[in-house]
């Protein structure tokens, strides 16, 4: 517990709210003292059926940049539609019997695009005939939640995972009850399934080998909160996958130290949030220092990381894994890292296998 | 003005003859100032208001650029080229509004037409948005471009406030008090820029060179300090400064000079001074980082991110000192700078502690309510984002009410 939590608690007195345990695999986080053993699985594969939330950088920020910033509400911000794409990945979680579990990360921005990239990858199909276990939202963010339409009007009773510090708009949308004109962004199929709102305290454990943490951090924006999965790979370590990664890569594999049994890195896929929109700044250096000095074995990023990172770590000596030429074969192109010598991303249509 | 130098004569408290003002006119005054400051914001930084400059570095470089100028034209120039019987005769609401709206108007030029048009374009390109842009490259987007050239902006004039106040605390106008007021202003304002340019050659424009991709290893060296700060980011550097800077501050504010004014030797005062005060903003800020250990139970480390971030940690002391300099300006200028006993050393330690624990409470109340009234997004930590934005612009109208505005209307001097 935090010691400022710890001093709010006594100002509570004895009753302590904080006393409320969540029984079942929603258990509360464990202090430095007592990690949690969150089992073991025997793989975990990761496809990418969308990491371009937007196809030009310097479109994304002019939109922000004329709304008044990154403090401004996403919500308020009129995006402009031809860039937009969204974040969408899919993963299998093969457990130490054979057996499966499908988990969607995230439900992409752009219906449009959101629904183009789930039937050229299957997970149209998949959602329509109730083989995803799991959605899990990793933050309220516009490119990984604002296109849910395209995944509940296939699987409207999808067993959820949210943070618990969606802002109004967020929950509405989620409740089917949410029209913005102005940012454009909608939908009117009501979440019907199992939903499940995770606070900072909760380590959510829903198979063996795979826990979802979720970090209560203020994001640009006017957002709040974001989980990432975590899975405990035998014989391997643990793999972190992350949406936008606001907590920061090293923070968060920092906190799988102190927190998961048996804990050793192994691996990292989804966007890091370092150099989202490819400027640099020096501390972007000290990610590449501290993540050298983590020792993982295996990095598949995208998304907001930055290419502009991932080209320098990798020159640095990081293992970052070279996607392939899939992404070429989809209807919209990304302007970022064409040209590039290589392809320091994995991106649409690719696969990583931690195992 | 010519007793602003720390020396045995300036005891006398500066603000001292508040002491005799009336409670309820300081109570009434703040109340003035608290509203004026949530209608600045909404004007000037809200996401949902007119001008929408909290980006955040646009804002943030805009209030430390103004709070530079006024520091020039009240502190250096005393209100030169403002003629001294206007000063004195105007009425204190026309006063106010014609040197506040002077200040701000020079501030603007200062940041979008000299950084951005003049220096920017055809010296280092890093002061200026379009600048950056001039070049094209990964990376330079108006968005990106324009925060980090407000960002160097901040670098630069953090380091001019705080040589011109050292100056001007340690040695007043020497060598120059003899001349006119411009002709001493000159003085301090050259002395002030050539010890800031100095020092930003040293300690930011190390971040400035590892800001671009690839690095410019031929423009500056790594930035020296990142074993000791566990981050290249040169907020480091503002984690000592700002603290030093609040000293400087309250030498004058609630100290009456002490414990300065106790050496009786010119020269060995100043170099007490400027040592000591170096000294304790390097220890303040390691002390806060260690506090802010204890308090969160987390302790930040090289790569870490929000909490866990060094740079945001080193910000953060700065963060703290300028809530507490906040405190101080209003116990100064609203509370009479409560106690005026006969101890000078008693009142000192007294609104000291006040200033701190009063700059705490203000950060609680900040984080609190920011989300319902300045529209901040709740919690501590945000990436990019800085407190700074509203404690300076605070700290110019608390300023401005009580120097330029002589306390109008409540409080009549």
């Amino acid at each position: 517990m935090e010691r400022r939590n710890f001093l709010k608690g006594l100002g509570a007195g004895l009753a302590g709210v904080s006393a409320a345990g969540i029984v079942g695999p929603l258990a509360k986080s464990a202090g430095a003292a007592d990690k949690q053993e969150i089992g073991e699985c025997k793989s975990v594969t990761v496809h990418c059926i969308s990491e371009t939330s937007w196809f030009d950088s310097p479109q994304m920020l002019k939109d922000i940049k004329d709304a008044g910033g990154a403090m401004v509400s996403m919500y308020d911000i009129p995006w402009t539609q031809s860039n937009i794409g969204g974040y969408v990945a899919l993963i299998e979680l093969e457990q130490l019997d054979g057996s499966k579990k499908l988990i969607q990360l995230d439900s992409g921005w752009n219906q449009d695009w959101t629904d183009y990239v789930m039937e050229k990858s299957g997970l149209g199909k998949q959602l329509e005939e109730k083989k995803i276990d799991l959605l899990v939202i990793s933050h309220e963010h516009e490119d990984h939640y604002w296109g849910l339409k395209s995944t509940l009007k296939r699987y409207p009773g999808i067993p959820m995972v949210v943070p618990n510090t969606f802002y109004p708009e967020g929950k509405a949308l989620l409740q089917g009850k949410y029209k913005n004109d102005y940012s454009h962004v909608e939908n009117d199929v009501p979440h019907t399934g199992e939903l499940i709102e995770l606070g900072p305290d909760d380590l959510y454990n829903p198979y063996p080998g795979m826990a979802i943490k979720m970090f209560d951090i203020p994001i640009m924006l006017k957002c709040r909160g974001e989980q990432n999965l975590f899975f405990k790979v035998k014989d391997k370590g643990v793999v972190a996958v992350t949406g936008c990664c606001h907590q920061g890569v090293l923070t968060m594999m920092h906190w799988a130290r102190r927190n998961i049994a048996g804990f050793k890195p192994y691996g990292l896929y989804g966007g890091l949030h370092i150099a989202a929109f490819e400027n640099w700044d020096p501390k972007f250096d000290d990610i590449i220092r501290g993540v050298k000095q983590m020792g993982l074995e295996k990095i598949g990023c995208n998304h907001c990381t930055g290419w502009i990172w991932a080209s320098k770590a990798r020159a640095q000596g990081l293992p970052i894994v070279l996607g392939t030429e899939k992404y070429r074969d989809y209807e919209k192109l990304p302007t970022t890292g064409q040209g590039a010598p290589e392809n320091v991303y994995l991106r649409n249509g690719d696969v990583i296998m931690f195992g | 003005m010519s007793d602003y130098a720390t020396t045995p004569d300036s005891l006398g408290s500066a603000v001292s003859s508040h002491a005799s003002l009336r409670p309820l006119g300081g109570v009434l005054n703040l109340i003035l100032v608290l509203i004026a400051a949530q209608a600045c914001w909404y004007f000037v930084f809200s996401p949902e208001g007119v001008l929408r400059l909290y980006t955040p570095n646009v804002g943030v470089a805009f209030v430390i650029t103004v709070l530079m100028v006024i520091h020039w034209g009240v502190d250096v120039f005393d209100y030169w080229p403002f003629r001294r019987s206007w000063l004195d005769s105007a009425s204190s609401p026309s006063r106010g509004l014609v040197l506040l709206v002077a200040y701000i108007l020079t501030g603007w030029l200062i940041m979008f037409v000299f950084y951005y048009r003049l220096l920017g374009m055809y010296g280092p390109l890093f002061f200026s948005g379009p600048g950056l842009l001039s070049g094209g490259g990964l990376g330079q987007y108006p968005q990106t471009a324009t925060e980090n050239a407000c960002f160097a902006q901040v670098m630069m004039n953090t380091s001019i406030i705080f040589f011109t106040m050292l100056w001007i605390t340690v040695l007043g106008f020497k060598p120059w008090e003899g001349l006119s007021r411009f002709a001493k202003g000159l003085g301090v304002f050259f002395a002030g820029l050539l010890l800031a340019v100095l020092a930003f050659c040293v300690l930011f424009f190390p971040h400035i060179a590892y800001q671009f991709y690839p690095a410019q290893i031929f423009m500056a060296a790594e930035p020296w300090w990142i074993d000791q700060a566990m981050t290249m980011s040169s907020q480091f550097h503002f984690g000592w400064i700002v603290p030093a800077l609040v000293l400087l501050y309250w030498t004058r504010l609630l100290w009456e000079g002490r414990p300065w004014s106790l050496i009786p030797s010119a020269g060995l005062r100043a170099v007490v001074m400027v040592l000591a005060v170096l000294a304790a903003g390097y220890l303040i800020m390691l002390g806060s980082n260690a506090l802010m250990d204890w308090w969160w139970d987390l302790e930040a480390f090289m790569g870490g991110a929000t909490l866990e971030n060094p740079a945001w940690r080193w910000n953060h002391v700065a963060e703290m000192a300028m809530f507490c300099q906040v405190a101080a300006l209003v116990l100064a200028g609203y509370f009479g700078n409560w106690p005026n006993t006969a101890s000078v050393g008693l009142n000192a330690l007294v609104r000291t502690v006040i200033a701190v624990a009063g700059g705490l409470g203000l950060c609680w109340l900040y984080y609190e309510l920011g989300p319902v009234l300045l529209g901040t997004v709740p919690g501590v930590g945000q990436e990019g984002d800085t407190s700074l934005a509203w404690t300076v612009m605070l700290l110019i109208l608390l300023y401005a009410h009580q120097n330029l505005f002589r306390g109008w209307p409540f409080q009549k001097r």
